[in-house]
């Protein structure tokens, strides 16, 4: 598990690492799945290159934020990644770093408060 | 995908930095195909998009890479490079664990084979036989001597060396496997994991384990330094090319030479790789320059042999001496070639008299037949066999050849092995390439330079005549070869794991947990080789040296046959100091110069002032009987001190003696003392039958003579007739007028040949009653007895009951006959037969 202060010091993430980590939090994907998933969710708007994708894998795989599965999809073997506990909580740590943004601009009035539909 | 497609993806993915290219070539491929196929980016349009989208991601991937700094990161990050960080502690562990085995299992003493001869290599700093084993002597000597604060005996601390040495190998192995796992997960945990599992399976692989707690080979050494050496080159790779770790690598070839060729057989794997790797490394002339330094710096363990055999050590055997240092070292460096001829004869390996591999071991070297393609089938058989002792040697364990469903196991890790074998192809070529050089080099290259007979076990009713037959199992040879093979399989558990947790990632919650228990795997070896690979509590050799020795009376000579009645005696006499007094002869080694010379020296009297004791580990004159130290029922035996050698000839008769083997035109009368027999014509007198001859003809009624069963040169010399059972031991007798109490006649039947045609009744009594010594595991029924082809030793003490049951009927007492043949049969049970 990820100390406290591990996770200070990687604080921010940038917007590829935390994008991929959100990609792996409800499943494992390939690399390309990884980037199809990104590109769904935001609509098209943030769109990974190979390089971007797989040096940022790279280091997280060093880091112990993801981990790699051994894919077997027939002739076409791929590497599959996997949310590890210390990347979750990297992941849920931003994300809580961005939610209490969040609310400091809408404090400031620079951000309309969400409405329930 | 279309040719201009391809070409597209090649020139970027060559644009990507080295290190995500090296790692991710494939990757980066597939995912620009993927991207290249999607709808909008078809077209002329769509291609240009295409290029610009993956130049734009290109550049800032080329400056990103450089800074090093993850995406968001304003400290660039402590980087955990994925295996180049070496987990030595938890190597150690395992390496501990590894130890702790195989002390748990270890022989507390003396062992069958050549043990005996490599403890007392090893405590007098002797030579052993060829090639001599210098570095295994020196080292082993060492460790021995640095346990002895230890208050355990020498023997154990020897074997401790053994076990050291494989546990040592596993440290290096666990750092290799380490390594090799770091392509496949970037997870430590996954990393330990598959290391800790590939030593498991490994270490407890049978023969690599059963050769890991004895010192009764010298290949747990070759296996340690295999080991040492892979972990090296995987640190060249890891280093940027630097020299410094093949000059290191040439270093440990050249000094594992000195301990056994086996360790240097890891030297095509090395060629291989670096030819995979950097091949240009080759043209370094500062390679060159440094190996050639390191390999005769890594060659000087070699001088121990001439040097030590000029001091006349007790066991030297092929008297190694040369006459100046300028010659040792010719012989040395030359491989033999040129130099000092009796330490050339050692690296040559003369000593053998191997056939060419191209011809056929049994029928050599009566005749010189083609190796033909039955015998190699059956040599590749009789690796399969050993091949398949490794993983489950207890499952059918009495079957030597198959084993019941031991070939199901056997699958299963050869199964294990190949899919680690193919998961490492697939992410490190050159690695991969190396571990197969090295299992094929291991197991199929032995195959084929071995040459070996028969195995010892197969095809016993299409070839009866054991001539035809390895006298004994041969696995050992192979073991580094299983040791690879286990940690393949090691990681192909891993995998096999991970595959069955993404199988059931969607399916339960922790998914790697519930695929967990597909691990257990690994435990098979571990319980299954456990009984069979275990000398734990084994004295048998021992007890059977001392039985032997017991059975000789004072000052007695000992004709042996072979390894088994020899070198267990050799380690008591010359490392536990049990009767000295008694000269042990092998027969067959009678048949050259220097082993004659070297028993003349050693049953010379001692002049004024030699005292042997003062010198115990070498040669000087014939020591003394210790009544003090023999048991009470043998101290009132009468001793007296020989006054001459029992081989009265000169250094230029003892040549001419080896020189001149003879067949025997006219039969031959043979008087000695009292004992008068015929030497039929036609007989084939060999060196060592003139030397035995010589011997008893001065010595017979000056000493005991005894021979150990069976004894083909009493038999050859028409002795046979003339000797009495007296324990464990055929004694020839000097006078036909023995004492008619003790002397009982056996009645001629089919096992005279075992039994003996005579038996000291009483003597032999005392000794089986009062004197001989059963301990540990062979008393047990229910524990198994490995090594079918020591099963002759065990059935001597079938014979000796044997023997006493007759001669007990001969003298009408029933009770005891019977006694002694239920006894007879308990041996034969427990010898398996």
């Amino acid at each position: 598990m990820a100390r406290a202060r591990d996770i200070e010091e990687r604080a921010p993430l940038s917007t590829a690492a935390f994008q991929i980590l959100l990609a792996l939090a409800d499943g494992d994907r390939h690399g390309y799945g990884v980037m199809q998933e990104i590109e769904q969710r935001t609509e098209g708007r943030v769109r990974l290159g190979p390089g971007t994708l797989y040096g940022a894998l790279k280091r997280m795989l060093d880091d112990g934020w993801v981990e790699e599965l051994e894919g077997d999809d027939g002739d076409e073997r791929r590497r599959y990644y996997h949310l590890t506990a210390t990347g979750r909580q990297i992941a849920r740590q931003e994300a809580q770093r961005l939610a209490e943004l969040v609310v400091a601009a809408q404090a400031k009035r620079l951000l309309s408060p969400a409405r329930s539909s | 995908m279309s040719a201009w497609s391809d070409r597209i993806v090649g020139v970027f993915v060559h644009g990507y930095p080295a290190h995500l290219r090296g790692e991710y070539s494939s990757e980066l491929r597939r995912v620009i195909r993927d991207l290249a196929g999607r709808a909008e980016y078809r077209g002329l349009s769509g291609r240009v998009r295409l290029c610009s989208f993956l130049l734009r991601d290109l550049l800032v991937t080329l400056a990103r890479e450089r800074t090093a700094v993850l995406p968001g990161r304003t400290v660039p990050p402590c980087r955990r490079a994925r295996g180049h960080a070496d987990p030595y502690g938890d190597a150690f562990l395992a390496a501990l664990v590894v130890l702790a085995l195989y002390v748990a299992t270890l022989a507390p003493s003396v062992a069958f084979w050549d043990s005996g001869e490599y403890l007392t290599a090893a405590h007098t700093l002797g030579i052993p036989h060829q090639p001599g084993n210098p570095l295994f002597v020196m080292l082993a000597h060492a460790w021995e001597w640095l346990l002895a604060p230890l208050g355990i005996s020498a023997a154990v601390r020897l074997n401790l060396f053994s076990a050291m040495m494989g546990a040592a190998a596993h440290f290096f192995w666990f750092l290799v496997v380490y390594r090799i796992s770091g392509l496949f997960s970037s997870s430590p945990r996954v990393q330990r994991l598959s290391a800790a599992l590939a030593v498991l399976l490994s270490a407890t692989a049978f023969t690599v384990w059963n050769q890991s707690n004895v010192s009764e080979k010298v290949y747990s050494v070759s296996l340690f330094t295999v080991a040492l050496v892979s972990w090296l080159v995987w640190r060249w790779r890891s280093s940027d090319g630097s020299l410094r770790w093949l000059i290191l690598i040439a270093f440990v070839l050249a000094l594992t030479s000195a301990n056994h060729l086996l360790g240097v057989l890891v030297a095509p794997a090395v060629i291989v790789y670096v030819l995979l790797v950097n091949a240009t490394v080759f043209l370094r002339g500062r390679l060159w320059a440094g190996a050639l330094l390191a390999v005769a710096l890594g060659l000087t363990p070699h001088f121990f042999l001439p040097l030590r055999a000029a001091q006349r050590p007790i066991l030297n055997e092929n008297d190694l001496a040369c006459a100046n240092v300028r010659d040792a070292a010719l012989s040395i460096y030359t491989w033999g070639r040129t130099g000092c001829a009796s330490l050339s004869d050692a690296f040559r390996r003369d000593q053998y008299q191997d056939p060419p591999i191209t011809v056929d071991r049994t029928t050599w070297p009566q005749l010189a037949v083609p190796r033909g393609p039955r015998l190699f089938a059956s040599q590749l058989a009789n690796y399969a066999q050993y091949y398949n002792w490794q993983w489950a040697r207890g499952l059918g364990g009495s079957d030597a050849l198959t084993g019941g469903l031991r070939p199901l196991l056997t699958l299963l890790f050869a199964l294990l092995g190949l899919l680690g074998a193919r998961v490492h192809w697939r992410r490190d070529r050159a690695g991969a390439t190396y571990m197969a050089v090295l299992f094929v080099t291991l197991a199929l290259g032995l195959v084929v330079y071995l040459n070996f007979k028969y195995g010892y076990a197969m095809h016993r009713a299409a070839f009866p005549d054991p001539e035809m037959h390895e006298v004994r199992e041969r696995d050992y040879f192979f073991l580094i070869s299983f040791s690879v093979w286990g940690l393949w399989a090691g990681l192909g558990l891993v995998q096999l794991w991970q595959r069955f947790a993404r199988a059931l990632t969607n399916r339960v919650r922790n998914a790697q947990l519930a695929a967990a228990p597909v691990l257990a795997i690994a435990l098979i070896p571990l319980g299954l080789n456990w009984e069979y690979a275990s000398r734990a509590d084994d004295y048998t050799a021992r007890d059977w040296a001392y039985n032997v020795l017991m059975s000789v009376e004072p000052y007695g000579v000992l004709f042996t046959n072979g390894d088994n009645d020899t070198f267990p005696l050799w380690y008591l006499q010359e490392v536990e100091n049990v009767r000295r007094d008694v000269t042990v002869l092998v027969t067959s080694y009678l048949n050259t110069p220097w082993y004659a010379r070297q028993v003349r020296d050693l049953t010379r009297p001692c002049e004024s002032g030699q005292q042997p004791d003062r010198a115990p580990t070498r040669l000087v004159c014939q020591r003394a009987f210790q009544a003090e130290a023999m048991p009470p029922a043998l101290r009132q035996q009468a001793a007296r001190a020989p006054e001459d050698s029992i081989l009265p000839l000169s250094d230029a008769q003892i040549d001419e003696v080896v020189a001149s083997p003879f067949v025997v035109a006219a039969p031959i009368k043979f008087k000695a003392a009292g004992l008068e027999t015929t030497i039929p014509a036609g007989t084939e007198m060999l060196p060592a039958d003139t030397f035995v001859a010589t011997i008893v003809k001065s010595s017979l009624g000056e000493r005991p003579i005894h021979f150990t069963t069976p004894a083909p040169v009493a038999h050859k010399l028409g002795l046979f007739d003339h000797t009495i059972r007296r324990g464990l031991t055929f004694k020839l007798r000097a006078d036909r007028n023995d004492d008619p109490a003790r002397f009982v006649k056996l009645p001629r039947s089919d096992w005279t040949e075992v039994t003996g045609v005579a038996l000291d009744l009483s003597g032999s009594e005392t000794l089986l009653t009062q004197v001989f010594r059963q301990q540990g595991r062979v008393l047990d029924l229910s524990k198994a007895w490995a090594d079918q082809a020591t099963t002759n030793i065990l059935l001597q003490y079938t014979w000796l009951h044997l023997a006493l049951a007759k001669a007990y009927g001969e003298r009408g007492v029933q009770d005891k006959a019977q006694q002694h043949l239920r006894e007879g049969e308990w041996w034969q049970r427990r010898a398996g037969e």
